[in-house]
């Protein structure tokens, strides 16, 4: 249930920005510290979470605020605990989503729940690769041992997804403002670019696929206190932003031309951060066939029919 | 010396080969894992190793051309052998046999549509000074069309030709110039008049771009390669005798370059993504990968696959009709538009069979390198003439649909 207001929203997300764009030396936990963050998430977690990952995809900013929404659905008494989100490359137990220096431990899910290990005695190397703006790490070499802690994974994992969710959005829609706003002002044949109905029908597409994205978003907020619902929802809600970050990042680079496809211009930022985003916690094409499995195997009914029949 | 028989050119073109080159391993069969794996159709290779495939080139052609395989349907007067274009297909078909450096970087551009602009528009003395040069791989061309505000909207150029005495001066910026950065050679487009329609006031010059003047700064590229630049022309003095063809006549020659273009790319155009985009190689990727047994993949491998053999088909017809001097009509944007979709189908299948490792640089032969090719796929859908472009050509040009309101 949101509690925030419009106008309350417009204030919270513009707080949210000067964080982000804030490069001084205090660190991020500080800035949102100042701004109260706190009150704002126990007043309305959805639209605080909703809000701080949106701004945080839209800065391309990477932190690792995620661990902390994941560790507070795990157990909050271990805030402050890294993750070692599952492996999406070939090499490699996991991925981090900074180096572990801050860190004294790192949580590591794995079939039979969650063990916590110490964070030096992993080795790390930059992920690479795709985006070479992400401080995300891979860990190499064995995972040392470590205690089991309590603790639902799915739950955590659901929580992680809906975050997640909210930054790929947040994403695609700096990508969009910046094609919308350069499809205005730039002129060809006399005329905007975004006057071609070739340009704006692409423009309406991406429009289209992040609003499907944000309204599964929400759906999925409306079950995350069920355990039944929650993953499926969650899972459903990552899929649909995954597949939105695929349709509108192509569309946003065709319509600057050129221009999209050089480093001097912002657009690649979004296309590769969308892209690495989408691994994260399941890509889309993955979750969607995780999906088909479970539903072949029996597994309930899909959530969001649950949903329509649960919501007023 | 009489026309050589298709078969006799054969046996010459594969002594040639013999002596100068290796058979590959084995005919076009691919082994998982062993090989390049480049997939990348612009450089991205830091600019020592860059500068030595350019130089491999260059060497390759001028071998070829010292040996009768430089420029096989062209005049002799420039160094070609005046031979068929059946001559032409004989040799292409032989030298894929054989391990050859890419000679991309010469033949794309260069060869295959500022050298034809050149026979068809500029003057004899300049073709003599320049083709064969061209042809022996000393003189790499670029194309110096595309402004900061003439993208799509090429007649749109400002980049400003002023007679003066027997010369012009030109002062204006040009962009995304590929390969300006190894080019002797610029063909520019410029404006001489601006009291008449944007299309009749161009005029094109061939300008050597080691002209006092001519600045190339590089512009990188999000798949990594620093391939294209901006070219900035400060009081450039041209001769007129580099003119091509009749003053503000220049949008005709510009044409001729540009369905060359259209045409080209998809032909010859894969460059190096030939090879790993191949069935043999899709296939491999496809067995090693695990995936053969996968219904969705398999139905998107043989999609792709007929897709493939009908654009190459498609574009080998356009070819030949091109080398034979026939300039393709609009209907060359059908080949750039197949292309562009087989390549972002084939790059998303490879991301598809792969699977997220595509991400991360793990070092995996064959895995990585393929979201170089994933990054790089967009170029295509807009160098060249855009998908949107090539869509408003076969809806006003080919269809007859109205314009667009303008
Ligand atoms: C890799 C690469 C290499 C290149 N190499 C060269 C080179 O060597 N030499 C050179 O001169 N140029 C080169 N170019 C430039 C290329 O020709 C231009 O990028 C292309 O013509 C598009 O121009 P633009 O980038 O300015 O895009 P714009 O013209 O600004 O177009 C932006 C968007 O608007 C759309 N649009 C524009 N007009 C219309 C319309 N009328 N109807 C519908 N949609 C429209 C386009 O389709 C596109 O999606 C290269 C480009 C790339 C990407």
């Amino acid at each position: 249930m949101t509690v925030l207001d419009t106008e309350a929203r417009a204030a919270v997300a513009e707080s949210l920005r000067d964080v982000f764009a804030d490069d001084s030396a205090r660190d991020l936990a500080a800035r949102l510290d100042e701004l109260g963050w706190d009150e704002v998430v126990n007043e309305d977690p959805e639209t605080a979470t909703t809000m701080l990952f949106i701004e945080q995809g839209r800065a391309l900013a990477s932190t690792s605020l995620l661990d902390d929404v994941v560790v507070g659905a795990l157990d909050p008494a271990l805030t402050g605990h890294g993750v070692l989100y599952p492996s999406f490359t070939s090499v490699g137990a996991g991925v981090l989503l900074g180096p572990v220096d801050d860190l004294e431990r790192v949580l590591v899910p794995d079939a039979r729940g969650v063990r916590s290990v110490p964070a030096a005695a992993l080795e790390l190397r930059p992920l690479g690769g795709f985006d070479r703006h992400s401080a995300w790490q891979v860990v190499v070499g064995a995972l040392p041992d470590g205690e089991r802690v309590a603790g639902d994974w799915v739950a955590a994992e659901a929580a992680g997804r809906r975050a997640v969710s909210a930054e790929i959005i947040g994403v695609c829609r700096a990508a969009l403002d910046l094609a919308v706003q350069y499809t205005r002002d730039r002129r060809q044949y006399g005329r905007p670019l975004g006057s071609f109905q070739a340009v704006r029908h692409q423009l309406a597409e991406s429009y289209a696929a992040i609003e499907a994205a944000a309204s599964a978003l929400s759906a999925a907020w409306t079950v995350s206190a069920d355990p039944a619902l929650a993953p499926w929802a969650a899972r459903s809600a990552k899929a649909k932003a995954g597949s939105a970050q695929d349709v509108v990042l192509r569309r946003t680079v065709q319509v600057l031309g050129a221009m999209g496809l050089t480093e001097e211009g912002p657009m690649h930022r979004f296309v590769e951060r969308g892209a690495t985003l989408d691994q994260l916690l399941g890509s889309h094409g993955q979750l969607v066939e995780q999906t088909g499995r479970d539903l072949l195997t029996g597994t309930p009914a899909h959530p969001v029919v649950q949903i329509w029949e649960d919501t007023p | 010396m009489s026309t050589p028989s298709l078969a006799d050119f054969a046996d010459e073109a594969r002594a040639f080969l013999d002596a100068h080159a290796t058979p590959r391993a084995s005919d076009g069969a691919v082994v998982w894992g062993e090989g390049p794996d480049r997939v990348t159709y612009f450089s991205d290779e830091p600019f020592e190793v860059e500068q030595a495939n350019v130089q491999a080139a260059r060497d390759w052609q001028r071998t070829r051309f010292e040996n009768g395989f430089g420029w096989i349907t062209g005049p002799k007067q420039y160094g070609g052998r005046e031979l068929s274009i059946a001559h032409d297909l004989v040799y292409d078909g032989l030298e894929a046999g054989y391990d050859v450096p890419d000679t991309g970087v010469i033949s794309l551009i260069g060869l295959g549509m500022i050298a034809p602009t050149m026979l068809a528009h500029a003057r004899p003395e300049i073709n003599e000074q320049y083709l064969p040069a061209m042809f022996r791989g000393d003189a790499i061309a670029c194309q110096l069309f595309s402004e900061p505000n003439a993208g799509s909207d090429l007649a749109n150029v400002q980049t400003k030709a002023v007679r003066d005495g027997d010369d012009w001066v030109l002062n204006g910026q040009k962009v995304w110039t590929s390969g300006a950065q190894h080019a002797q050679l610029g063909m520019a487009v410029c404006r001489t008049n601006t009291s008449v329609p944007k299309h009749k006031g161009i005029t094109t010059f061939l300008i050597d771009m080691s002209w006092e003047g001519v600045d190339v700064r590089p512009l990188r590229q999000m798949s990594g390669g620093a391939e294209f630049n901006e070219v900035y022309l400060d009081d450039v003095r041209v001769p007129d005798t580099h003119r091509m063809g009749e003053v503000d006549d220049g949008w005709r020659v510009t044409m001729t370059t540009l369905l060359n273009e259209r045409a080209s790319v998809g032909g010859e155009g894969a460059g190096p993504a030939t090879r790993p985009t191949s069935r043999a190689n899709l296939l491999a990727m496809l067995k090693a990968t695990g995936r053969d047994t996968d219904g969705g993949v398999r139905r998107d491998f043989a999609r792709v696959i007929a897709d493939q053999a009908a654009t190459e088909y498609l574009t080998s017809q356009m070819m030949r009709r091109a080398r034979a001097g026939d300039l393709p009509g609009p209907e060359a944007s059908v080949g750039k538009l197949m292309f562009g979709q087989n390549l972002t189908r084939i790059a998303h299948l490879a991301a598809e069979m792969t699977g997220p490792r595509m991400l991360a640089d793990t070092g995996d032969w064959g895995t990585f390198s393929w979201n170089e090719l994933l990054l790089g796929t967009p170029a295509f859908r807009i160098l060249g003439g855009t998908e949107e472009i090539m869509k408003n050509i076969l809806g006003e040009r080919v269809l007859g649909l109205p314009k667009e309101p303008a």
